[in-house]
């Protein structure tokens, strides 16, 4: 497409010539209307003037005869910028006035009449063009009274040319403007387009120029321009999470291989097949537990668990997960409280708040366990707390450990994230993940706090169902 | 769960029910889970 073509068919460039031509219609409608009317207003003027005249002359034949008419006609016909006159005998032939020639037949019509004429005093001057009103008189006389539409003919005239030269100004100006203005937009929209076939091409950190100006085609590009920063930070985590999958899993993998390798390398007895197995299955089940853990996490992402939302009471799946994690919280060394009153309705999916909430407790219990050997000093508490606050409910678990450093914390929820001090610790890296996805899925969020020593990890969630008990359950019992 | 939340359960359970008593009644079967069954069949 060439540059011109393209000048002609962007949208403003059509919306220009539309609206030219709508305006230019309504100017040609607008200026002939008032030709028209002016020269209707000297025409009527014209009419009006030849009238009163008329009638004064048959008013003065009435009373003195042809005589007197032809006298008075005289006298008025050498008058300067006088009327035309002529007064002439049945046949025709002139008695008075200051007609020379008039077109023929003009004296066998009555009334009004256009005709050409030349006057008395300018014999041999060109013809000009009159609007004359012949009457006969009483004995058969003609009595010619009219005045030269010259000056007529001239504003229309002027009129009508000024119209012509203005439409010729405005379809000049409109057609200017329009290339003027397609010319700005199209330079905008050729530079959008090339920046975004750059950005088309593979590089992804580019964005569409914005010039600042805030108006429609700024809009449109600031929002395309969140787009890629949305997109670009989707792929960056796809990226970083296939690089995390892919290097997590290698080493178990290589790990597995190896033992299989050795045990057929040196393992002699049925006994040293049987432990070289079992720890090959060991191995693959902490492989098959990750890969359900991301899996889960990418289906609570994908908004798949929805399709299994429900009503039901938060504070009994915290009861359930406390039962759960007792036994194991005890045998660590906390002391375990759990406080879930409820009701605390929430509608979602059930499994995964109650995977989410169980991760939560997992943490705690693998991070923030005192050590073994202190039976003389007091049991940290590692507490569970269920309740509504607002139009929220909340799931908290709290602990007396390490915690999460400020610097951290947005990092620490990020998939295979595994702070320094949970290097040395079993774990996928994924467990955080897996509930700030649930917290995103059913429209809450998971907050990490400090809770002075300790980590207060908090699910909120929105509330649903008839109004319960509004108080938040705290405390330390 | 990463701990091992069940094998707590099921040690306390254990230690309930099969504590001092030969035989055991409760078994873990490897890759499956646990049973109750009577150890001298």
């Amino acid at each position: 497409m060439t540059a011109l073509g393209k000048l002609l068919r962007t949208t403003a460039f059509r919306l220009t010539l539309v609206y030219l031509v709508l305006f230019a219609l309504y100017a040609v409608l607008l200026l002939g209307f008032f030709a028209l009317n002016a020269r209707r207003l000297v025409t009527e003027q014209i009419t009006t003037t030849v009238d009163t005249e008329v009638s004064g002359l048959a008013q003065q034949y009435e009373q003195g005869g042809i005589r007197r008419l032809v006298q008075v006609v005289d006298i008025r016909s050498r008058r300067p910028g006088s009327s035309l006159y002529l007064v002439a005998t049945p046949t025709g032939q002139g008695l008075a006035g200051n007609v020379s020639s008039l077109e023929p037949g003009t004296l066998g019509q009555t009334g009004w009449v256009e005709t050409a004429y030349r006057r008395l005093d300018a014999p041999e001057g060109s013809e000009h063009h009159a609007l004359v009103r012949v009457s006969e008189l009483p004995g058969g006389f003609h009595l010619l009274v009219g005045r030269d539409v010259e000056e007529r003919e001239r504003i229309y005239d002027i009129i009508t040319t000024a119209g012509r030269w203005s439409m010729a100004v405005v379809v000049v100006l409109g057609l200017g403007g329009g290339f003027f203005v397609s010319r700005r937009i199209l330079r905008r929209v050729d530079a959008i387009t090339e920046k975004a076939q750059t950005i088309m091409a593979g590089n992804l950190s580019g964005r569409l120029p914005v010039a600042g100006t805030g108006d429609e085609i700024d809009r449109l590009a600031l929002n395309v321009n969140a787009m890629l920063d949305r997109i670009e930070s989707l792929m960056r985590g796809f990226k970083e999470v296939s690089d995390n999958v892919a290097h997590d899993l290698k080493t178990p993998l290589t790990r597995l291989r190896n033992r299989c390798e050795a045990a057929l390398r040196s393992a002699r007895t049925e006994e040293e097949y049987r432990a070289a197995l079992n720890s090959t299955i060991e191995e693959s089940e902490q492989l098959i537990r990750t890969f359900d853990a991301l899996l889960m996490i990418a289906r609570a992402e994908a908004g798949e668990g929805g399709r299994y939302m429900a009503d039901f009471d938060a504070a009994e799946t915290a009861r359930g997960i406390g039962e759960l994690y007792e036994p194991v919280a005890e045998q660590k060394g906390f002391r375990f409280v759990v406080e879930a009153p409820g009701p605390a309705i929430v509608r979602g999916n059930r499994e995964l708040i109650s995977q989410a909430l169980a991760n939560l407790v997992d943490n705690a219990i693998k991070y923030a366990a005192p050590a073994p050997s202190g039976a003389d000093a007091a049991p940290p508490t590692l507490q569970i707390l269920a309740g509504t606050d607002g139009d929220h409910v909340v799931l908290t678990v709290v602990d007396a450990g390490p915690g999460i450093p400020e610097r951290d914390r947005a990092h620490a929820v990020e998939r295979f994230v595994r702070l320094e001090q949970s290097r040395s610790l079993p774990g996928s890296g994924l467990g955080l993940s897996l509930v700030s996805a649930v917290a995103h899925l059913h429209h809450g969020e998971l907050r990490l706090e400090d809770n002075g020593p300790g980590l207060k990890a908090t699910i909120i969630l929105p509330r649903a169902g008839p109004p319960g008990s509004d108080a938040i359950t705290s405390g330390t019992d | 769960p990463q701990t091992n939340v069940i094998d707590v359960h099921i040690s306390r359970l254990r230690s309930k029910i099969d504590k001092g008593f030969t035989p055991p009644l409760l078994h873990t079967i490897r890759g499956a889970g646990y049973m109750v069954r009577d150890g001298a069949r």
